[in-house]
């Protein structure tokens, strides 16, 4: 009996030591105390930090809970917003057309069936491929990702290449896939006769005044203001760097830097704007090149991306009828959207 | 879909683990080998579950409980080990006598799953 109430004990202690749980948000709050309190109450507690920022007619708010007002957050699939605008800023230059075919820009997938597509069925997940690698090598990773918490894209553009040329067309139209994005990255990267991270930074980062952001692709390009992230389960995880996957996923930004783009694109200002446009039907949305767009139960339209890595989650919307924007990120990975969306639904209207 | 075929997996082998550690009846291990194995196969889908599946709320209290209930199946284990040979014969003739080979094959095959514990846990806890 002794024996069993022993165990009982240690196993509820060991347990409890291991449970599956995000990290609570501690008290350290920096910016607008207002909207830090607003922000725990829509988004709750269970975040290891988040950063919220609200652009409206009076202005500029932003607040960061649990990290230093500058820290830097893993943005996910928001850079696929990012390259939206990349998008719609060669098509104005004339450096690409909405049909140019990636084997143009890319000739090592001439032949290839990726070659085939054009850059518009790229930016609004049509092309035909997959969410993601399908081969061995990346379910390999994927389950070593999920069994240790590792980085599970840390392909170069070179492996990236090689894995592209031998991937078939074979998604239906809607499939949402990172690898499209990738592509559409690279392509416009070589239009411009740069690389990626430069185009960006050129085009976007600077012009708009995001002076942290970057596309940090290897460990050592990240400093001391760079979060760890963790798992829905609260274990701290590997960033997610990769040079091949820096279009889709790889911005890096704090909440300063995502604050500018979220206001930029609400007054239209942001470079390659006309990204936001929707062009066609996709999941009973609206999209443009990356951007999608969605009208709520009470008739406004936002214009949005989210974005989620394995220790990340975040949310950028704007509500250009009610004159407001609102950008979530939380190094948690458990998805910020529906929380986000009551932001920007409420704090439009205060 | 498959976080929840993988819930179920995982109280399936807790509860088995249990089961053949305090039975007495047909379910009860027969050697230590085998209660090794099941205590370490309860314990690595434990962990994989908290690694690959979402469990807010009371589930991750659920998750708790399992491993409670892990740890009474390893007091089970402790109650019986000294009763138990390191490989039994076979079912119907637990007393004929096992090869050497045999038995030395089964502490060897629970070291490993002792050390393929360890393992498990550095990289999935």
């Amino acid at each position: 009996m002794l024996l069993l109430a022993v165990a009982v004990v240690l196993g509820l202690a060991v347990g409890v030591l291991l449970r599956p749980a995000p990290s609570r948000l501690p008290e350290q709050v920096s910016g607008d105390a207002g909207l830090a309190a607003r922000a725990r109450a829509v988004l709750g507690e269970d975040h290891r930090a988040l950063a919220v920022a609200v652009v409206g007619p009076g202005g500029t708010r932003t607040a960061v809970i649990g990290a230093p007002a500058g820290a830097r957050f893993e943005t996910g699939s928001i850079s696929k917003g990012v390259t939206g605008l990349l998008l719609a800023q060669a098509l104005e230059r004339g450096e690409v057309r909405e049909t140019t075919r990636v084997a143009e820009l890319v000739p090592e997938l001439a032949g290839a069936p990726v070659g085939e597509v054009e850059l518009r069925q790229l930016a609004t997940h049509t092309s035909g491929l997959p969410v993601q690698p399908v081969t061995a090598g990346q379910l390999g990773r994927n389950l070593w990702a999920t069994a240790s918490g590792a980085n599970p894209y840390p392909a170069s553009e070179a492996e990236r290449l090689a894995t592209l040329r031998g991937t078939p067309l074979s998604q239906p139209p809607g499939t949402y896939s990172n690898l499209g994005f990738e592509v559409l990255g690279l392509a416009l990267a070589r239009a411009a006769g740069t690389s990626y991270p430069e185009l960006a930074r050129e085009r976007v980062l600077e012009p708009l005044g995001m002076d942290a952001a970057g596309y940090p692709t290897s460990p050592d390009e990240l400093g001391a203001l760079d979060l760890r992230g963790e798992s829905g389960s609260g274990r701290v995880v590997q960033p997610w760097l990769g040079q091949a996957m820096a279009p889709a996923g790889g911005l890096r930004a704090d909440v300063g830097d995502m604050a500018r783009l979220a206001g930029a694109l609400l007054d239209g200002s942001a470079p390659g704007v006309d990204a936001l446009e929707p062009r066609q039907a996709f999941r009973g949305h609206q999209i443009g090149w990356a951007w999608i767009t969605s009208e709520a139960a009470d008739g406004s339209r936002h214009v949005w991306h989210d974005g989620g890595t394995g220790g990340f989650s975040s949310w950028l919307g704007v509500d250009r009828d009610r004159g407001t924007a609102v950008v979530v990120l939380s190094a948690t990975a458990d998805p910020v959207d529906e929380g986000a969306e009551e932001l920007l639904r409420t704090e439009g209207s205060r | 879909m498959w976080s929840s075929v993988l819930l179920l997996v995982a109280v399936a082998v807790v509860g088995w683990f249990v089961l053949t550690a305090w039975s007495t009846g047909r379910a009860a291990a027969r050697d230590r080998d085998r209660l090794v194995a099941a205590a370490v196969e309860a314990w690595l889908v434990l962990l994989w579950v908290r690694a690959a599946v979402p469990l807010p709320g009371v589930l991750s209290w659920c998750w708790v409980g399992a491993v409670a209930a892990t740890a009474v199946g390893v007091a089970g284990a402790a109650r019986r080990w000294g009763g138990l040979p390191w490989r039994a014969g076979p079912r119907g003739r637990p007393d004929q006598p096992v090869p050497g080979w045999r038995r030395r094959l089964a502490v060897a095959g629970v070291a490993l799953s002792l050390a393929l514990g360890v393992a498990a846990t550095v990289v999935l806890a």
